[in-house]
C-alpha cells in the first residue's frame, strides 16, 4: 500500500506509471478519498467520537476504478450491481444500512455536497456493512476514480494506491519487493503491508488487551487455586477409608492408584461439566451485558479453542497433582495411623507456620512493590511476582489470624445472630482450610470488583480532566469540505462570541534517533487565540506554562504529549525530529502535555510552522467560546444562519461532544465489569459448594445439636453466621488485596505501554466490593442452612 | 455425594477459567469493533 508519506493532500498520479513497471507488481488499485455529506444532514452530529479520537461526520467516499480494486477488496453487494468500470458517470455504491437510515433505494438519486455545489450521483447498487463496508462507522460509498477527481477537484491526485504482487512472490521476497518500491519511488512516499493499517488501532488496543490479560491470569491462578483445595481436602477426609482398605489388604500402590484413578475421573468429568457450564455462563452474561448495552455480544463470541483446551488441561492437571500427594501419603500411611486419623488433632506445616509465612511474604511483596527495583520492565516480571506472593501471603495468613477475626466479630454476631451466631462463629476454626478456601474464593471476586473499579476510575479521571481541557471551548464548528482559517477570523467577531481558533490535525511522522518512524498527530494550534478559548493541560509542575507558550507562539517548538514523553523519554529542553515534505526537521520540546487525541500519539504546534514546513492551510476544526454561556444556543443559531449553508458548517455545542465521549467510555469500561461479575459468581459458588461439605460434614454433629434442643432456626442462624463472617473477612480482605493490585496493575500498564496514569481510589468500588462480599455470603449460605436446619435426627446420628 | 461435590469445585474452576476466557475475546473483539466503527478514516 502506497500513501504520501507527510500531510493529507495525497501524490501526484504519476507515482502509478513508476510503480507499474516494477517488476513482480500484478494490479495496482488508485485510490481518492473525498469527505462529504448530504446536504440535509451537514448540521447532524459534527463530531464522531471515539475513545481516543474525534473525526469529521459526513460521508466517506473511495473513487476506485472498479475493475482494478475488485480485485483486491470484497465487496458483497446486497442489492443492484456494482460500479461500471469503463464508464465514468455519476453513479456511487452506498452501505445498506445508511441507505436505509436515509430511506435511499437502488436507482434513486442522491445530492452530495461537494466543493462546487451539490452534485447528484444515481444509487446503483448497495454493499453489506461488513468488510470494507465497515468503513467511517458504516457512512461509507465508493464512485468512480474519475469522477471522485473531477467533482471534487482532485485531478491527477491519489491518496492511496493499493499492490497486489504476482503469486510467487511470497515470504521474505515480499518485503525485498517493498524495499524496492519504496526505494523507485523515494521518500515522498510510504510503503506500507495492509496490516500496517491496523498499527494505530493495535495501539489503541493493547492498553486493554494489557488490563484483560491480567484479569484472566488472575481468573486463572484462582480457578486452579479452587480446584486444588477442594481436592486436596476431599483426599484428606478420605485418609480413613484409605486406611480401611489397607486394613484389609490392599497394597499401598494399589491405594495410591485408586486416588490417582479416582481424581483422572473426577478430574475429566468435572471438567468436561465445567467447559459446558462455562460457555453457557459466558453467552448468558454476555446476552444480559449486550442488552444492556444495546448491542449484540453474543454474535461476537467465540470460543476459542486454546482457552477451551487450556482450560481441560488446568482442570485434569491441577486435579491430579492435589491428588499426587495425598495419594502417596495415603499409600504410605499405616492402616492404623489412618484409621485413627480422625482422632487426631496435630498441627500440619502451614497450620503451625502459615501465619508467619504468610507475613513474611506479604512484607517482600509491600517492600516489592514500594521499592519496584526493575521499574521498566516490559515482561513485568517484578510484577508477576509480586502478586503471586501477595496473594499466597493473604492465603496462608488467613488461617492464622482466623482467631482475631473471631474475637472481632463476636459482639456482631450476636447481636445479628443471637447466641447461634458465637457458635457459627467458633465453628469456623475448626475447619480452617475450608475457611480459607471459601474467603480467598469471596476475596478474590471482591478484589476482582476493585481492581476493575479503579482502573477504569484512573483512566476515566485521567481522561476526563484532558477532555475538559481540551474541549474547552463551548461550540465545535466543523466542515465536510475544507475550510480556511480566515473563517475563525470571521466567526470571532460575531457577536456574543469571546474567542474563536482554528485547529489543524495533520498526519507525520517521528524520526527516532534508532532509525525507525512512528506515526503521530501534528495538532496544529494558533496559540494567542486557543489560549483565550480552551488551555494546555501540562504535565508534571515544573513547567512554566507562560514560558512554554511563548516559545509555541514563536515557532520552531512543539509540545508533546505524555504518553510520547512516558515513550520515549522526551523532556522539555529536548528535541524532536520530525519528517517534513522539505526533510527532516528538528523542533525544540517546549513542554510536555496531557493530551490523549490519536491514543497520546500526538504533538501540539504552530500554525505558521504547520504552514511553512507542511504546506497545509486548512481548518479541521473551529473552537469558540462564548462570552456568556447562557447565549450558547443563540450564537450557535447566528453562526449557522450566517455561514451555515455558505460553508457547510456543522456546529455542535462541546456538552452534547462530551456526553457521547463519556457514553462511550461507559461502553468502553463495562466490558471490565463483565468479568468482575464473572469473578464474583465464580466466588459464590465456590461458597455454596464448600458451605454444603461443612453441613454434610457435620451431619452427625447438627442431628446431635437438634437432638439435645437447637431448634431449626438457632441451626440456620449459626450456618448464617459461619457465612456471615467468611463475608466479612473476603470482603475486608478483598478490599485491601485489590487496591494493592490496582496499585501493581497500574505499574505493569505504565512498563508495558509507556502510559501513565494515576491510582484513583475507588470509592464506589469500596462499597461495592464490601456489599457484595456480604450478601453473596448470606446468600450462598441459604441452601447449605436450609438443608442443616431440616435435617432428620435420627437419620443424622447415624450417620457416619 | 462428596464425590459428586468435589467435581463440582473442579467445574466451578474450570467454568471460571473458561468463561472469563471468553467473555475477555468478546470484550476484546467488541472494544476493537467499536473502534474500528468510530475510526473515520482508516490509516
Amino acid at each position: 500500500m502506497i500513501t504520501a508519506a507527510s500531510g493529507d493532500n495525497g501524490f501526484s498520479s504519476n507515482i502509478l506509471r513508476v510503480v507499474s513497471n516494477i517488476a513482480g507488481v500484478r494490479s495496482i488499485s488508485p485510490i481518492v478519498k473525498v469527505n462529504t455529506a448530504f446536504p440535509d444532514q451537514q448540521n447532524e452530529e459534527a463530531l464522531q467520537v471515539s475513545f481516543f479520537t474525534t473525526a469529521k461526520a459526513g460521508l466517506l467516499l473511495f473513487g476506485i476504478q472498479p475493475d482494478l480494486d475488485l480485485i483486491i477488496r470484497d465487496y458483497k453487494i446486497t442489492e443492484g450491481r456494482f460500479l461500471n468500470p469503463d464508464s465514468d458517470n455519476l453513479e456511487i455504491i452506498l452501505v445498506e444500512n445508511l441507505a436505509n437510515d436515509n430511506e435511499i433505494q437502488v436507482g434513486d438519486r442522491v445530492k452530495l455536497l461537494s466543493p462546487n455545489g451539490l452534485e447528484t450521483f444515481k444509487v446503483v447498487g448497495l454493499i453489506a456493512r461488513e468488510g470494507v463496508g465497515q468503513t467511517n462507522n458504516g457512512n461509507f460509498g465508493v464512485i468512480h476514480l474519475l469522477t471522485a477527481q473531477k467533482v471534487f477537484n482532485r485531478k491527477d491526485v491519489f491518496d492511496q494506491l493499493d499492490i497486489m504482487l504476482q503469486d510467487h512472490i511470497e515470504g521474505n521476497r515480499v518485503e525485498e519487493k517493498r524495499l524496492e518500491i519504496q526505494k523507485r519511488i523515494g521518500t515522498d512516499h510510504a510503503v506500507t503491508y495492509p496490516a500496517g493499517q491496523g498499527q494505530r488501532m493495535s495501539q489503541m488496543l493493547s492498553n486493554y488487551q494489557i488490563g484483560l490479560n491480567f484479569l484472566s491470569a488472575i481468573a486463572l491462578f484462582v480457578g486452579a487455586f479452587l480446584i486444588y483445595n477442594a481436592f486436596t481436602m476431599t483426599v484428606v477426609e478420605r485418609t480413613y477409608e484409605y486406611g480401611m482398605l489397607r486394613t484389609i489388604g490392599m497394597s499401598k500402590r494399589q491405594v495410591t492408584s485408586t486416588v490417582l484413578f479416582d481424581s483422572v475421573l473426577l478430574g475429566l468429568v468435572g471438567s468436561l461439566l465445567g467447559v459446558a457450564v462455562g460457555i453457557l455462563g459466558a453467552r448468558g452474561l454476555a446476552s444480559l451485558m449486550g442488552n444492556l448495552l444495546g448491542t449484540d455480544l453474543v454474535g461476537t463470541m467465540n470460543v476459542p479453542i486454546g482457552s477451551l483446551f487450556m482450560s481441560l488441561v488446568i482442570g485434569m492437571g491441577v486435579t491430579v497433582v492435589s491428588a499426587l500427594l495425598p495419594a502417596i501419603k495415603a499409600g504410605k500411611i499405616s492402616p492404623i495411623a489412618a484409621l485413627r486419623i480422625r482422632g487426631l488433632k496435630k498441627e500440619g506445616f502451614f497450620s503451625k507456620w502459615g501465619g508467619l509465612i504468610g507475613a513474611a511474604l506479604l512484607l517482600i511483596s509491600t517492600v516489592l512493590l514500594i521499592w519496584n527495583p526493575i521499574p521498566d520492565d516490559p515482561l513485568f516480571r517484578v510484577g508477576s511476582m509480586t502478586v503471586f506472593l501477595m496473594f499466597t501471603g493473604v492465603t496462608l495468613i488467613i488461617p492464622a489470624t482466623l482467631q482475631w477475626w473471631q474475637k472481632a466479630t463476636q459482639t456482631i454476631m450476636k447481636k445479628v445472630y443471637g447466641n447461634s451466631g458465637l457458635i457459627g462463629n467458633r465453628n469456623l476454626e475448626r475447619s480452617k482450610s475450608r475457611t480459607t478456601l471459601t474467603v480467598t474464593a469471596l476475596l478474590v471476586g471482591v478484589a476482582m470488583i476493585l481492581i476493575v473499579r479503579a482502573m477504569t476510575s484512573s483512566f476515566a479521571a485521567d481522561l476526563k480532566v484532558w477532555i475538559n481541557a481540551y474541549m474547552g471551548g463551548d461550540l465545535y464548528v466543523s466542515s465536510s469540505v475544507p475550510l480556511r482559517s480566515e473563517l475563525a477570523r470571521q466567526l470571532g467577531s460575531i457577536d456574543g462570541v469571546e474567542a474563536a481558533t482554528p485547529v489543524h490535525y495533520q498526519s507525520v511522522e517521528l524520526q527516532l534517533p534508532n532509525n525507525t518512524q512512528e506515526n503521530l498527530t501534528y495538532m496544529a494550534v494558533d496559540p494567542a487565540t486557543y489560549t483565550r478559548v480552551t488551555s494546555f493541560v501540562f504535565s508534571g509542575d515544573e513547567t512554566n506554562a507562560e514560558q512554554a507558550l511563548s516559545q509555541l507562539n514563536a515557532g520552531g517548538t512543539v509540545f508533546v504529549s505524555s504518553v510520547l514523553s512516558e515513550k520515549f523519554g522526551y523532556r522539555a529542553g529536548d528535541q524532536i525530529v520530525l519528517k517534513t515534505p522539505s526533510g527532516l526537521r528538528s523542533f525544540d520540546i517546549g513542554g510536555v502535555v496531557v493530551d490523549f487525541y490519536n491514543q497520546g500519539l500526538v504533538i501540539t504546534g504552530n500554525w505558521q510552522d504547520m504552514r511553512r514546513y507542511f504546506r497545509a492551510n486548512e481548518v479541521s476544526t473551529i473552537l469558540i467560546k462564548v462570552q456568556d454561556e447562557q447565549t450558547i444556543s443563540n450564537v450557535q443559531s447566528t453562526i449557522d444562519a450566517l455561514y451555515g449553508k455558505r460553508y457547510q458548517l456543522s456546529i455542535e455545542a462541546n456538552t452534547a461532544v462530551k456526553e457521547r465521549i463519556f457514553n462511550l467510555m461507559d461502553q468502553a469500561f463495562i466490558m471490565f465489569d463483565m468479568m468482575a461479575v464473572l469473578a464474583v459468581i465464580v466466588a459464590s459458588l465456590g461458597i455454596v459448594n464448600t458451605l454444603t461439605m461443612n453441613v454434610m460434614e457435620r451431619t452427625r454433629e447438627i442431628g446431635m445439636l437438634r437432638a439435645i434442643g437447637m431448634t431449626q432456626q438457632q441451626v440456620r442462624q449459626m450456618i448464617l453466621a459461619e457465612a456471615g463472617l467468611m463475608g466479612i473477612m473476603g470482603g475486608l480482605l478483598g478490599l485491601v488485596f485489590g487496591i494493592f493490585l490496582s496499585r501493581i496493575f497500574l505499574f505493569g500498564m505504565t512498563a508495558m505501554s509507556g502510559y501513565k496514569i494515576d491510582l484513583v481510589i475507588p470509592i464506589a468500588g469500596i462499597i461495592t466490593g464490601l456489599i457484595v462480599s456480604l450478601v453473596i455470603s448470606q446468600l450462598a449460605a441459604l441452601q447449605p442452612a436450609k438443608r442443616a436446619a431440616t435435617i432428620n435426627i435420627l437419620d443424622a446420628i447415624h450417620y457416619e | 455425594m462428596r464425590s459428586i461435590l468435589s467435581m463440582l469445585s473442579i467445574m466451578i474452576g474450570v467454568a471460571g477459567i473458561l468463561a472469563l476466557s471468553i467473555s475477555n475475546e468478546a470484550a476484546m473483539a467488541s472494544i476493537t469493533a467499536l473502534f474500528e466503527q468510530s475510526v473515520a478514516d482508516p490509516i
